[in-house]
């Protein structure tokens, strides 16, 4: 019977079955496919099974590591009563006025500061001492100047956040080579056509680069600017339930900055893909460099 | 377009030293001309280049366009040593670089692209990236590229300075008939004397640092020549008296 089955017949059949499946299961189907992924997947399978294996047999108290669990449960019970959407709120809107900022300042003065020498030399080794101060440091001065309120904190994301954006911005104007200056001019170009498109298009892997590093930056910044003085937030929860030996809680808390800072690290990414027309050139070099190479 | 350069001299340097580069040159191409300057490295021939595009401010001596000064980005354009080619954009958007810079209409600049490549051979592959050409490929979009400004003077300076042999010949022929199709005033700057012969109405011979005209060669090959032009007897005694000239100012 088996020849009932023509092979070309059965992958049609197949291939219309996959185009029925849920969307979600092909992509389930498509990971699994890969034995890179599987393994991946295996390790943080491990990872959690042991937590979960030291917590039921009792090797180390429970109050200090609680269980994945029970981290999970307290986190959907988080999302079922409610509880945690004012403080998710705050902090993320205190994380995205930061931030904004810090993009639009960082690559608007980046560019400025890499396109004019002076500028450059005037400005550099401040910016550098600024990028190596810790910004802990300055958030009780920054708490005595703007108060215990929201924009404490978004000084705080700003200030975590800039300099990265604005060092990369930096780098990639100045990194340019000046023949493509040459050939705009040659053209004709002003300064805003060479900006427009010249220096800006090539400067576009470097500044996601920078806005990939700052994205974490700028969590901390949020979290530890909340641990000092709030009554609301994320980094006030954590505060609240370590001082209350509410380990499962925190716990929960951290999982989901976690997931909040990857997921803007994949959106981030994709605005990179979205402005970089040409995906398989990531780096701005001369095209006869990359050839010899 | 006539170029006059009346005079011209030229320097490189500071307040305390000054390099002199280029010494009281005076030519005068002609509207449609093909001139060829050949000469030693380092003789001043980008230098000359990159005045008559207007880089450098005129210290002595005048450069004129039809009895005008230069200003950039107008009447003439250059095609690079190196093609330049913005990794970013396709093909075609490549070639319409020059037209945004200079305000043209999208669709009208997409038109004249269109135009070039087909003139270049290229039309199959408007939508590649530089990365996917070959490097004579990359040249030709280069010169595609000053091209579709429809510039009245095309300045050349060493486009083919990185190929290899072969690819060279060919594109040789191909700028050659490209230059009998568009009938710009051409001006061309090399290291090899056959590329020269083979290319120009004139040849302009530069003396080394600083460049001086030392001679300058009429070459009348009928239009269009073909490749093979290269082995006839004219031709190979052209070659030798350019060679007879260049000869004493190459040092190594």
């Amino acid at each position: 019977m088996k020849s009932i089955f023509k092979s070309s017949t059965f992958s049609a059949l197949k291939k219309n079955k996959d185009a029925k499946k849920h969307w979600a299961r092909r992509v389930f189907e498509k990971v699994l496919d890969k034995k890179e992924n599987l393994l991946a997947i295996l390790g943080i399978f491990t990872f959690f099974a042991l937590w979960q294996a030291i917590s039921i047999m009792d090797l180390v108290d429970r109050i200090f590591i609680s269980s994945p669990l029970e981290v999970i449960s307290e986190l959907a019970l988080m999302f079922a009563n409610g509880n945690i959407y004012p403080h998710l709120i705050i902090s993320l809107e205190e994380f995205f006025l930061g931030f904004l900022l810090a993009v639009l300042l960082g690559i608007t003065l980046g560019i400025f500061i890499g396109w004019y020498k002076y500028l450059h030399s005037f400005s550099n080794s401040l910016i550098y001492s600024f990028y190596s101060t810790p910004m802990v440091a300055l958030i009780p001065l920054i708490i005595i100047w703007l108060g215990l309120g929201v924009g404490a904190k978004v000084v705080i994301v700003f200030l975590a956040s800039f300099f990265p954006i604005l060092i990369n911005t930096i780098g990639a104007v100045r990194n340019l080579d000046p023949v493509y200056t040459k050939l705009g001019k040659s053209f004709g170009a002003n300064d805003f056509d060479i900006f427009r498109f010249i220096a800006f298009p090539a400067s576009i892997p470097f500044i996601s680069t920078g806005i990939r590093v700052a994205i974490p930056r700028g969590i901390i910044g949020m979290i530890v600017g909340e641990f000092f003085v709030s009554n609301k937030g994320i980094g006030y929860l954590i505060t609240f339930y370590g001082s209350t030996f509410q380990t499962g809680k925190l716990l929960a808390v951290v999982v989901l900055i976690v997931s909040v800072s990857t997921i803007l690290t994949y959106i981030a990414n994709f605005f990179e893909k979205l402005f970089a027309v040409n995906r398989k050139v990531t780096r701005f070099r001369n095209p006869y460099k990359i050839k010899k190479n | 377009m006539k170029v006059d350069i009346k005079n011209f001299s030229f320097s490189y340097g500071t307040r305390n030293s000054s390099l002199p580069v280029l010494d009281d040159i005076s030519l005068t191409v002609k509207k449609g001309e093909f001139v060829c300057i050949l000469g030693p490295s380092g003789c001043g021939k980008t230098t000359l280049l990159n005045c008559l595009l207007g880089f450098e401010k005129t210290q002595d001596g005048k450069i004129l366009i039809d009895g005008k000064p230069i200003k950039m980005g107008q009447k003439a354009l250059m095609v690079f040593q190196d093609a330049l080619l913005l990794p970013w954009r396709n093909v075609l958007k490549n070639l319409t670089f020059g037209l945004e810079i200079q305000k043209v209409n999208k669709k009208l600049a997409r038109k004249k692209a269109k135009k070039v490549l087909k003139l270049l051979n290229l039309s199959e592959f408007e939508e590649y990236y530089p990365h996917e050409l070959s490097g004579g490929m990359k040249q030709r979009v280069n010169f595609g590229r000053a091209l579709v400004c429809d510039p009245e003077i095309v300045l050349l300076d060493e486009p083919f300075a990185h190929l290899d042999g072969q690819t060279r010949e060919m594109l040789q022929k191909e700028i050659h008939n490209v230059c009998i199709k568009t009938k710009k005033t051409y001006i061309f700057v090399t290291h090899e004397i056959d590329e020269a012969l083979y290319l120009a109405d004139r040849v302009v011979i530069l003396h080394k640092r600083p460049g001086k005209i030392k001679k300058i060669i009429k070459v009348d090959f009928k239009k269009p020549r073909p490749l093979s032009v290269k082995y006839t007897k004219n031709f190979l005694k052209l070659k030798k008296e350019v060679w007879e000239t260049i000869k004493n100012e190459i040092y190594i």
